[in-house]
């Protein structure tokens, strides 16, 4: 399962680059989106006070049919002849010079109002100026825009009168060379219609506003207007803003939820009012990784490599699902396939080399616990006999009696039938002839029926693969020589034997002579069962017995029983 | 020296005395008048004239083309009135005064101040300490007046047709202006002795209505005075001082005209 972890490990890594990517990717397109915003604002805010320029340019152009009407100049010039006052019909047929010259102009270029002021600075005749109706005599005389085009000057102006007007005016002259009789003042009412007007020109969402107050709002298809009105907050901000004061427009403000608006004064005496526009843009902050999902819109998602992305995951999913299948799957398939065949009795033990991974493990495990419930031998045989060689059928060592010991329970059933050969049936009567291992490595401590200890002796304690329990250890240890390969586990029985000669006691020799010769009596098979071996044997399960019992040594004896060269062990105490 | 009247009164019968005179296309333009006191049978007409107006310029129409200003975004010359005619001259019917000042006696009458059209009329004022001032919108919105670092006269909106008074207790001059129209100045001198006040028509002509005495002709205009005085004495028979005008402003050096 390695490649399948390394391969989730590959996957999380990749999911946590991707992470990291993606917040990077939305920091620097809220950063943008900031940058842009704010480029993009004082772009619209230029592109608005050209706008207006420019119309008031062409408004300028417009009034000169209203000029050149001499029905106007006439009227203007009588209105200057008696007390500066025109007479109802002078003003009447003005009033209709005015309105049949407006309604010839261009819809798009048309005035809300035109306004024809005589040089007292009456208003002599007006259309379009319904304010006007509810005083008997207007006058316009002082505002600089009408100064400026009685004395010779066509400019524009933006004028508080009750509402906000962008003004054009120029003067009227009956013949050149002379003052002008008069002047002729085109508005445009600043509300919403003219806003819009700009708006859909310019495509920039602008808001007029004028005394704290707005005056009209216009903006593109698909912005929320409602943001708009928000502006109005920000107004009181605007007293205290140096580039408002100095410059007329200011940096960019935030109004929140994502709004920014730039600030810019209207050109003429709304300059002083404090009244001007306010250009608005929505930045796309993303906030998150939702907020991506929640930003876009069909181009976006139409953009999306839809061919690369399914490849991507077809393609780890394919790693995924090809590691997994060779590393779990494809084992746990033969290995099941073993376990069939073993079922359907088509074998007799799983054929460990074809299974992979940790079913090879089991596979051992398994093969060794057949081994030990079929054979009626107990799997140390095999690592036994590769320990202590071909001992023949019959045990050399079949148990020792030990009394007043407590034996591990699996033990002690056998060994109270058969504290010799019959204990360890397997072990003691097996054809491997092997004596018997203990839970741990260690020999069996077992009280006899007659009161003597009884306990195995077989081959030495065989090292153990891992510090397991007492009966795994045990099996472990059989199980990994019994499979390994011969020279394995000769190797790990040699190792007592070079000590052989080294550490025998008095009187070892003669019970190996007396054992040897039981067995010859009993007819057991001798070959190759040398006293190094024997004495290797009986050092170690000494070296045990001592150290479970506290005993200076151990005395060994040969005998018979039921027809079997046995031992038998006693622990000698001081 | 007579009475003091009602001073509105005057100043209307003055205007139309002048429109009247315009109205005739005569050469002499009569003056407007505005007259402290009722004439008495013993007062006698003073006919003067002013010149050098055309070389003042109205100070909020001259700040206003001020690019600094900002007041607009274009502003352009008509090629076809001369020069010399787009020169912002002020409007002397309503923004220069010629005041009498003599031995003043009586209780001021309340003045009428018209605001509208971007003004107020008169622009220029010169009462005696004491005077009521009303201003009355007669424009079809809201102004908002107050008074230039005064106290006693707050911005406060003022709607269509209605008033607000405002009595120049303390000799002195006072500006008044409106929030909502920046091109609104009104002056307000506030004097001793003024005995009567006369606004000229379009060419300078004026008239004033004195009873016999002595008297010291002062022009004003933007809340101060222009020109020298002329003193003059009044005895039964009318007086003319047209044939020596009182020179309110002389073309400046280099041109351009300021007051």
């Amino acid at each position: 399962m390695i490649a399948s972890r390394f391969w989730l490990g590959f996957l999380a890594l990749c999911l946590g680059v991707a992470v990291v990517v993606l917040d990077l990717a939305i920091s620097q397109h809220d950063r943008l989106s900031d940058r842009t915003v704010s480029e993009g604002l004082a772009s619209d805010s230029r592109v608005v006070s050209w706008y207006l320029r420019n119309t008031a340019r062409e408004g300028a152009s417009q009034l000169i049919r209203f000029a050149a009407d001499r029905r106007v100049a006439r009227a203007l010039a009588a209105s200057n002849g008696d007390s500066g006052k025109a007479s109802a019909s002078t003003a009447r047929q003005l009033r209709g010079a005015l309105r049949q010259t407006a309604r010839n102009m261009p819809e798009d270029q048309a005035f809300d109002a035109v306004l024809a002021v005589n040089r007292a600075g009456r208003v002599v005749a007006h259309v379009g100026f319904d304010q006007a109706s509810s005083v008997s005599s207007l006058e316009m005389g002082g505002y600089p825009l009408v100064a400026d085009a009685l004395h010779g000057y066509v400019r524009d102006d933006t004028i508080m009168m009750g509402r906000l007007y962008r003004m054009v005016a120029r003067p009227v002259e009956v013949d050149g060379g002379g003052l002008p009789v008069g002047a002729v003042v085109g508005a445009h009412l600043v509300d919403d219609a003219f806003a819009q007007r700009v708006s859909s020109i310019s495509n920039v969402a602008v808001a007029f506003y004028a005394d704290g107050r707005r005056q009209g709002v216009g903006a593109p298809e698909g912005f929320v207007r409602s943001g708009l009105d928000q502006i109005v907050s920000g107004l009181p901000e605007l007293e205290e803003d140096e580039d408002y004061e100095s410059k007329g427009r200011t940096a960019v403000h935030e109004l929140g939820e994502g709004l920014s608006v730039v600030f810019a004064r209207l050109p003429g005496e709304a300059w002083q009012l404090g009244s001007g526009y306010a250009v608005i843009r929505q930045a796309t902050h993303l906030g998150g990784m939702l907020g991506v999902l929640r930003a876009a819109d069909e181009k976006d998602k139409k953009a999306v490599g839809l061919i690369v992305v399914f490849l991507t995951v077809i393609l780890a999913a394919g790693v995924g699902l090809f590691l997994t299948r060779w590393e779990a799957t494809a084992p746990l398939a033969s290995f099941r396939e073993q376990v069939g065949a073993l079922v359907s009795g088509k074998g007799e033990h799983l054929a460990v080399e074809k299974l992979r991974g940790p079913f090879r493990q089991v596979g051992l495990d398994l093969n060794l616990v057949l081994e030990r419930g079929g054979g009626g031998e107990p799997p140390v045989s095999v690592a036994l006999s590769q320990a202590l060689g071909d001992l023949g059928d019959q045990p050399q060592m079949s148990a020792f009696g030990v009394p007043e010991s407590s034996p591990p329970s699996a033990v002690v059933a056998a060994s109270h039938d058969a504290p010799m050969g019959q204990g360890f049936p397997s072990a003691l009567n097996g054809s491997n002839g092997a004596g018997a291992s203990l839970p741990g490595g260690q020999p069996p401590a077992l009280p006899d029926n007659d009161g003597t200890l009884v306990g195995g002796v077989g081959a030495p304690p065989l090292p153990r693969r891992q510090s397991g329990g007492k009966g795994g250890g045990l099996q472990q240890t059989a199980l990994g020589v019994g499979m390994a390969a011969g020279s394995a586990a000769a190797a790990v029985a040699a190792s007592p034997l070079e000590n052989a000669d080294t550490d025998t006691e008095p009187g070892w020799r003669e019970v190996y002579d007396e054992f040897v010769n039981l067995k010859e009596q009993c007819g057991e098979n001798t070959q190759g069962f040398t006293f190094e071996r024997f004495s290797a044997t009986l050092r170690k399960n000494r070296d045990t017995l001592m150290q479970q019992h506290g005993v200076q040594s151990v005395h060994f004896s040969a005998y018979v029983k039921q027809g079997r060269a046995a031992l038998k062990a006693r622990p000698v105490r001081a | 020296m007579g009475y003091f009247g009602n001073l509105s009164a005057a100043l209307r019968a003055s205007k139309s005395l002048a429109r009247r005179a315009a109205g005739c296309a005569a050469r002499v333009a009569l003056p407007m008048l505005v007259c402290l006191g009722s004439p008495d049978a013993e007062a006698a007409s003073v006919r003067g004239k002013i010149t050098g107006h055309q070389h003042l310029r109205n100070p909020v129409w001259f700040e206003a083309k001020s690019p600094d200003r900002h007041g607009y975004s274009f502003r352009e010359p008509v090629t076809t009135v001369p020069a010399q005619l787009r020169r912002l001259t002020p409007d002397a019917t309503k923004e220069i005064c010629v005041v009498a000042f003599g031995r003043a006696a009586g209780k001021p009458a309340p003045i009428s101040v018209k605001v509208a059209g971007g003004r107020t009329d008169p622009v220029t004022m010169v009462v005696l300490p004491g005077t009521e001032i009303r201003f009355n919108n007669g424009d079809p919105f809201t102004h908002r007046l107050f008074g230039v670092e005064l106290q006693t006269f707050p911005p406060a909106p003022m709607n269509k047709g209605a008033s607000r008074r405002w009595t120049a207790k303390e000799a002195g001059t006072y500006e008044f202006r409106d929030e909502l129209a920046p091109s609104i100045r009104s002056w307000i001198v506030a004097k001793p002795g003024v005995v009567a006040v006369a606004y000229p028509a379009s060419d300078g002509d004026f008239e004033l209505s004195l009873a016999a005495g002595d008297y010291e002709l002062q022009a004003y205009f933007a809340g101060a005075p222009v020109g020298r005085s002329r003193a003059v004495k009044v005895a039964r028979r009318p007086v003319n001082l047209t044939r020596k005008p009182l020179v309110v402003a002389t073309k400046p050096r280099g041109g351009r005209g300021k007051k």
